[in-house]
């Protein structure tokens, strides 16, 4: 009698718990599909339908970032098609199953980290991530010592990562040690976490160019679960001023048009020097060198007997040195 | 015969609940009815004081349907019905496949049950907001889990939340949080330990008796 008044029949009731058992459906999926697809609403709505207001609103962290501008292209379009996925559904009309897995490709310092951050952010409010956090792993926070001990690292840390997005750093690195290395432990753990719980974290595989499309070549099942792909270039020298001054800016600090001439030249001499295979950092390179900078000044201005408000906040070309860190 | 089903997160209280209301209501001479999810069915002779050092507990998870039968009044005579406790939810990665087994048998048994008592340790959602500060949700007291049982349960006639472990202080925020997730018509507040709200929860399972 009271199994009259589920709205899935009970053949597919059975299978749904059968899924369950076997592993192919997280315990609150399993309760989702139970309690049908329609379910009536808890008192409050828990997630906004997507709209594109909200949609528009998101967007507009990612685009204050410098630069990036083929990236926030591919955001915008991801975007756009989870908001016809949710409209064509809304008509009744067929759905493809989206997976947001991804793949970063670019050098140290491009935005990477924080791409993937905001964009977190973003899926959380688009209602496909119960969190929106991130988790910033590289290869020693998954690699373990000894047999199972991977397994149980990588676990652990997908874990920490549910509801929200496994930033994967130089993940390239997890192939690194050939076929008896556990780095292939752990990627096979990924893997078989990312079908138990689709839908539940989105991981982000990131490194350089190169070595991620070896990565993605030596290990087949890897192409088609990472569809997504964003290429993050490297700043160029009017990019890195402009990150320089925002940077500046926010703590307020002003850079004298000095200062902002001989940032010009050390950045296109750092960019020279890496065109020839010297380590080059990008934005973490106009961090620390304005971190040295804010140092600097504070020495320069350290005997100085009265300073004014100006002098406190201007950085002079004297301040931009080269530090040791590329 | 009908069946109420305790269920809900580990550590809830669903064995203490089951424990104390089954006294609340009058049993004495507690007969058991264990399911194991192999099919083997067995029946324990295992009084309540006994049930409850042996199988309410830090670290005592409940495995398997342990049933219990109760008797409200109905006109002149009784109905019976079984009153159930089940294993506790949880959504480690790394549950083990035969607590999946375990966890989808108590689905199963959730699908042909008249009363779903779904019992959230309000002390511990309470705690997890305190921590989790302004906006915060409760993690790890309150989750996805909840959310589609609860989700479930509001198209089933049977189902009630208790909101347990209300002797204790951090419960009123943890409460209050439940009331305004769901309807706070199906949230009952209650103490397995000390007994209270146990008439409101009796009332509840007669009417589906
Ligand atoms: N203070 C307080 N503690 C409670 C209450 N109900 C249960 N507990 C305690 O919570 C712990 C878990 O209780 P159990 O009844 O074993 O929980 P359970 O839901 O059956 O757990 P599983 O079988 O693992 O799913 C025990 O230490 C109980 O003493 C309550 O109302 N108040
Ligand atoms: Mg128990």
């Amino acid at each position: 009698m009271a199994y009259g008044t589920w709205r899935i029949p009970r053949s597919r009731a059975n299978q749904v718990i059968a899924d369950y058992e076997s592993g192919q459906l997280a315990l609150s999926e399993a309760l989702e599909a139970l309690g049908g697809s329609s379910r009536p609403p808890l008192q409050e709505a828990e997630t906004a339908p997507l709209s594109r207001e909200r949609l528009r609103q998101l967007l507009t962290e990612l685009d204050s970032l410098v630069g990036l501008e083929h990236v926030k292209d591919t955001v915008r379009e991801i975007f756009a098609f989870l908001y016809m996925q949710q409209r064509r559904r809304d008509c009744g009309l067929r759905t493809e199953p989206v997976v947001l897995h991804m793949v970063f490709k670019g050098n140290p310092g491009t935005g990477k980290t924080t791409v993937a951050r905001i964009m977190a952010k973003m899926f959380r409010e688009a209602g496909l991530l119960e969190k929106g956090h991130l988790v910033e792993v590289e290869r020693a926070d998954l690699v373990g010592e000894y047999i199972g001990h991977t397994a149980q690292k990588t676990r652990e840390q997908i874990r920490r990562a549910m509801g929200g997005v496994l930033f994967i750093d130089e993940a390239y690195s997890l192939a690194r040690g050939g076929d008896k290395d556990f780095g292939r432990e752990a990627i096979d753990c990924l893997v078989k976490h990312m079908e138990d719980h689709r839908n539940r974290f989105i991981a982000v595989i990131a490194g350089y160019e190169r070595e991620m499309e070896w990565f993605l070549r030596t290990n087949p099942g890897l192409p088609s679960r990472f569809p997504i792909h964003l290429t993050f270039s490297d700043y160029d020298v009017s990019q890195l001023v402009e990150i320089a001054k925002r940077m500046a800016w926010e703590r307020q600090y002003r850079l004298s048009p000095e200062a902002e001439l001989k940032l010009r030249r050390l950045a296109a001499e750092a960019k020279a020097r890496a065109a020839w295979g010297e380590p080059f950092s990008n934005a973490r390179w106009v961090r620390n060198l304005m971190e040295r900078a804010m140092r600097r000044h504070a020495v320069r201005l350290f005997e100085a007997v009265t300073v004014s408000r100006e002098q406190m906040m201007r950085l002079e070309a004297a301040d931009l040195e080269e530090g040791g860190a590329p | 015969m009908k069946r109420s089903l305790v269920m809900g997160r580990s550590n809830a209280g669903k064995t203490l609940f089951c424990i104390q209301f089954a006294r609340y209501l009058g049993v004495r001479d507690a007969e058991w009815l264990v399911e194991r999810t192999d099919g083997t069915l067995e029946r324990q002779r295992i009084s309540l004081d006994t049930a409850r050092q042996l199988w309410s507990g830090d670290g005592q998870r409940t495995r398997g349907l342990h049933s219990l039968m109760i008797e409200l009044p109905r006109g002149k005579g009784v109905r019976s019905l079984w009153l159930t406790d089940t294993t506790g939810l949880r959504e480690d990665i790394d549950e083990s496949p035969d607590l999946r087994a375990d966890m989808a048998q108590t689905l199963r048994a959730m699908l042909e049950s008249q009363v779903i008592l779904h019992v959230v340790d309000a002390s511990a959602v309470g705690r997890a907001l305190a921590e989790a500060g302004r906006d915060g949700s409760p993690t790890g007291a309150w989750g996805d889990l909840d959310e589609q049982l609860a989700a479930f349960g509001m198209a089933h006639a049977g189902y009630v939340l208790l909101a347990n472990k209300m002797d204790l202080p951090e419960a009123r925020a943890g409460l209050a949080y439940l009331r305004k997730r769901l309807d706070k018509r199906r949230v009952l507040p209650v103490s397995a330990r000390c007994g209270t709200g146990f008439r409101e929860v009796k009332q509840h399972v007669w009417r589906m008796a």
